[in-house]
């Protein structure tokens, strides 16, 4: 199998080479044969690159040691769980798996197509096996093949970093690649529109559920690698403004611009140019992020950099695609000029166009405090780093004119609004959102962002609310229906755009929880098992925590653990006891990893970090004398709202992507061969 | 070794199977869920209805939401003649309400978008839907309450469905 998986790879790269000649030739000279060999090469690219992922798994399992990669990510007691995880968890599986996915939404793209938007397929294909195939260059010629071996077989493994053995590592990586790869189907029909010529609405048409499916899966992976960086890392927050973290939002932002920009294009034949640029420049998002992660240019916990030879590679791949497209839209300019021209910036496309200015700008900003490392380093020779404090001064006032944005979007028509108009929609919730500031403020809350925040908040969701039962009481009333049922058929009648507002809820609570960080509460004391650690929460909880003392059991894959207890009582009444733990792992012998406790509630986390024990040896060893321990107790005010809201915006983008019942139909078209050659093409034949 | 060589060939068969035995891909498709007026069509319709939500929940007024609903009826209708004028799929016709199947077929948003095509060519055909302006008015309508263009010409100059 292993074996096998090695071959595959070899093999799919020639035939990935192929399929994107024949799809282009087949394309350009109309050779329906040829076509057909460039869509089965897809197939086929997948089904060899299944092979090797089955193969690196294989190896882990079986324990292969002599295999580089095994041996370095990897070792014997290492749960199956986390082997099968292997596959991801350094550069050289990953690349593989990146390439797995990317061939297998190729193919699911190409498959769903096999009877319908024909004229884009011969270029899409060409393009989709042009960037697999870059992916195996990369994997057989940069020296990061994963079945490259050493001399020996060593007797037992590395390891695996500690930091990724948590479940979380199953779910979050995975997620992040299924939005990065599943974006090139949209830039792939994009290029094909160019290439074809073929640039009316319909590549925006064929590729909106694909847009929409990427940027699902890049906000779930988002999301959850905050919640892996609350639980693991032990910094007591879940967002550093790590390059690679950073790297995951940028494409983010820019698919968030195009869902909204598109729009404008379907309903106004507008920012065509815009709309084409903004496809190209998240797609080259999605390989900037994994060539971060990659290059080892820029210090990251994330990074998994072995060398800098596959940055310039990646440098040079990026460099080309954007060269290219800039130079096919330059082409197709005449075709893409406008067909309307904005008749008020008091319109919805006013306020998307104001939204797409206010996301490029957040990812620009982002952009540049990424990567000034390597800019200052380049103009002074010293590599400086700009921090959290840059990132949230830059961010917070963007992030608020988002959250207004997401507010004011919805409730202006298209094309014009008027002063009455905009009077009557805006005046009862803006009362809604000053009522909520003024309360807050009479309740002693005095941090200006955070209530402008919240303020926001509740006028974004005043509006949203309103929608809704507006709605709901216009269909009642025009279909004759009762309230429920209209407003299932007012959602399931348009689900882009209720399943799209239902995402701005789940954005407008994830923005109150970051608010909330500005209430945070924080104790650090050094105690003795029997004392206790008192911390006061914003809402007038008091929590006290009682340390028990410390055990040392030993779980799978682990050397040494030392587990912290403490009861809590919140307000005087006894709660779920809370543990956190300092964890060295076989095979990483360096600094312990820390593990947190987290208790839950609506409103707030109560944290526990164990921050250092005095004796840690000694703690290990069970010693009863060495118990004195460091804590850090932390209330985290609307940290669960960001879980919350991460739920509410899947609900959202599910509602959004699901198919219509108008779209479900395909279209039973036997495929053409020899004989049934299409018409056109039957002289050439 | 066995196994290697069994995918090689395979594999190399099952990708130039199309180039030896001259199989050929569709290289167009007419009868896609998406054609170039099958997308204006939809876009136009859409905008009709959320034109009309939004007219009816407040955030247009009379005057701006007859403007609208003027330009994007007759982007609606526009592309509706094209439709027919292009001509038939081998599968097209009309059903008794004047819809046509593909339009049934293509439509995006089901019922709604359905219903408006409906209504549409149905005001058309009756003479009802104003060319001036896009408003659907009552039967024997000799003016359009909309904007007040007269409707008597609208009928010879949209056509009906049965005519076509």
């Amino acid at each position: 199998m292993i074996l096998l998986g090695e071959l595959a790879l070899w093999i799919a790269l020639p035939v990935g080479v192929w399929g994107a000649v024949a799809g282009f030739v087949g394309g350009r000279k109309e050779r329906g044969d040829l076509v057909l060999s460039a869509e089965y090469s897809v197939y086929a690219v997948f089904f060899l690159l299944i092979l090797p992922s089955a193969g690196i798994i294989t190896a882990f399992v079986t324990d292969s040691f002599e295999y580089w990669y095994v041996a370095n990510y990897s070792n014997r007691e290492l749960p199956t769980f986390y082997k099968v995880a292997g596959l991801w968890a350094g550069q050289r599986g990953s690349l593989v798996f990146w390439a797995l996915l990317l061939s297998f939404f190729s193919a699911a793209a190409v498959f769903t197509n096999r009877t319908k938007n024909r004229e884009f397929m011969p270029y899409a294909v060409g393009v989709l096996l042009t960037i697999s195939s870059f992916f195996l260059v990369v994997l057989l010629f940069a020296d990061v093949n994963p079945f490259e071996r050493l001399p020996f077989a060593p007797a037992d493994g590395r390891g695996l970093n500690p930091q990724l053995q948590n479940y979380w590592m199953t779910i979050h990586p995975p997620t992040l690649y299924l939005g990065f790869t599943s974006f090139t189907i949209p830039f792939a029909f994009a290029m094909s529109a160019l290439l074809s010529g073929k640039l009316d609405a319909r590549w925006i048409v064929i590729t909106r559920r694909w847009i929409l499916l990427s940027w699902f899966f890049l906000a779930n992976g988002i999301i959850f690698g905050m919640r892996w960086a609350y639980e693991m890392l032990g910094w007591g927050g879940f967002w550093f403004w790590d390059p690679v973290e950073n790297a995951s939002l940028l494409p983010w932002l820019t698919a968030t611009a195009f869902l909204h920009s598109i729009q404008i294009q379907e309903n106004r034949g507008m920012l065509k140019v815009w709309n084409m640029g903004l496809v190209t420049l998240t797609f080259l998002l999605t390989i900037f992020a994994t060539f971060l992660t990659r290059s080892g240019l820029i210090e990251s916990v994330h990074t998994f950099a072995e060398n800098t030879t596959i940055a310039f590679i990646f440098l040079t791949f990026m460099g080309v695609m954007a060269g290219l497209s800039a130079l096919l839209i330059a082409w197709r300019y005449p075709l893409l000029k406008s067909e309307n021209q904005i008749d008020s910036f008091v319109s919805r496309e006013g306020a998307f166009l104001f939204n797409n200015l206010i996301l490029l700008g957040a990812a620009g900003s982002i952009l540049w405090g990424t990567l000034f490392p390597l800019i200052s380093e380049y103009f002074t020779g010293q590599a400086m780093a700009v921090g959290p404090p840059f990132f949230n001064r830059v961010n917070l006032p963007i992030g608020l004119a988002l959250l207004a944005l997401m507010g004011i979007g919805p409730v202006i028509g298209w094309r014009r609004a008027s002063r009455r108009n905009l009077v009557k929609n805006f005046l009862m919730p803006v009362i809604v959102g000053t009522l909520v500031v003024g309360a807050l403020f009479l309740r002693g809350v005095d941090h200006g962002m955070a209530l402008l925040t919240f303020g926001l908040s509740a006028f974004v969701m005043t509006i949203i609310i309103v929608e809704f039962v507006k709605g709901t009481k216009a269909r009642a009333h025009i279909e004759g229906e009762g309230h429920l049922v209209a407003l299932y058929h007012l959602v399931s009648r348009n689900r882009r755009r209720w399943g799209g507002y239902i995402v701005h809820v789940g954005v407008v609570m994830i923005f109150t929880a970051f608010a909330g960080v500005a209430f945070n509460r924080e104790v650090v004391q050094t105690i003795d098992p029997g004392e206790t650690i008192t911390i006061e929460s914003p809402f007038g909880h008091e929590y006290a925590l009682t340390y028990q003392g410390l055990s040392s059991p030993r779980g799978e894959n682990m050397v040494r653990q030392a587990v912290a207890l403490m009861t809590v009582e919140r307000s005087g009444r006894p709660v779920e006891p809370l543990t956190a733990e300092k964890v060295l792992y076989v095979k990483w012998e360096g600094s312990p990893l820390t593990i947190v406790g987290i208790n839950s509630y609506l409103l707030e986390d109560l944290y526990l970090i164990l921050e250092n024990v005095n004796d840690l040896g000694g703690a290990f060893e069970n010693d009863a004398a060495a118990q004195r321990a460091t804590f850090t107790v932390q209330v985290n005010v609307f940290v669960g709202w960001i879980w919350y809201g991460g739920f509410v915006l899947t609900l959202g983008g599910i509602i959004a992507m699901w198919p219509s019942r108008g779209l479900t139909r395909t279209v039973s078209r036997p495929k053409t061969k020899t004989g049934g050659k299409q018409p056109a093409l039957a002289a050439r034949g | 070794m066995v196994g290697v060589t069994l995918v090689v060939a395979g594999v190399i068969l099952f990708v130039m199977l199309p180039v030896l035995r001259g199989d050929w891909a569709a290289l167009e498709s007419p009868d896609d869920d998406v054609t170039d007026v099958d997308a204006r069509k939809q876009a136009a319709l859409r905008g009709l209805r959320d034109a009309e939500y939004d007219f009816l929940t407040g955030k247009l007024d009379q005057a701006d939401y007859q403007l609208l609903k003027s330009d994007l009826s007759r982007e609606a209708l526009e592309a509706m003649e094209e439709e027919v004028s292009a001509g038939p799929a081998e599968d097209e016709g009309f059903s008794k309400d004047g819809v046509t199947r593909s339009a049934k077929r293509s439509s995006p948003d089901g019922d709604g978008l359905e219903a408006e095509i409906a209504r549409v060519r149905k005001g058309m055909a009756e003479g009802r839907t104003c060319t001036e302006c896009g408003h659907l008015n009552v039967k024997k309508s000799r003016f359009c309450t909309g904007c007040g263009e007269r409707l008597g010409e609208v009928a010879t100059l949209a056509g009906s469905p049965d005519s076509v």
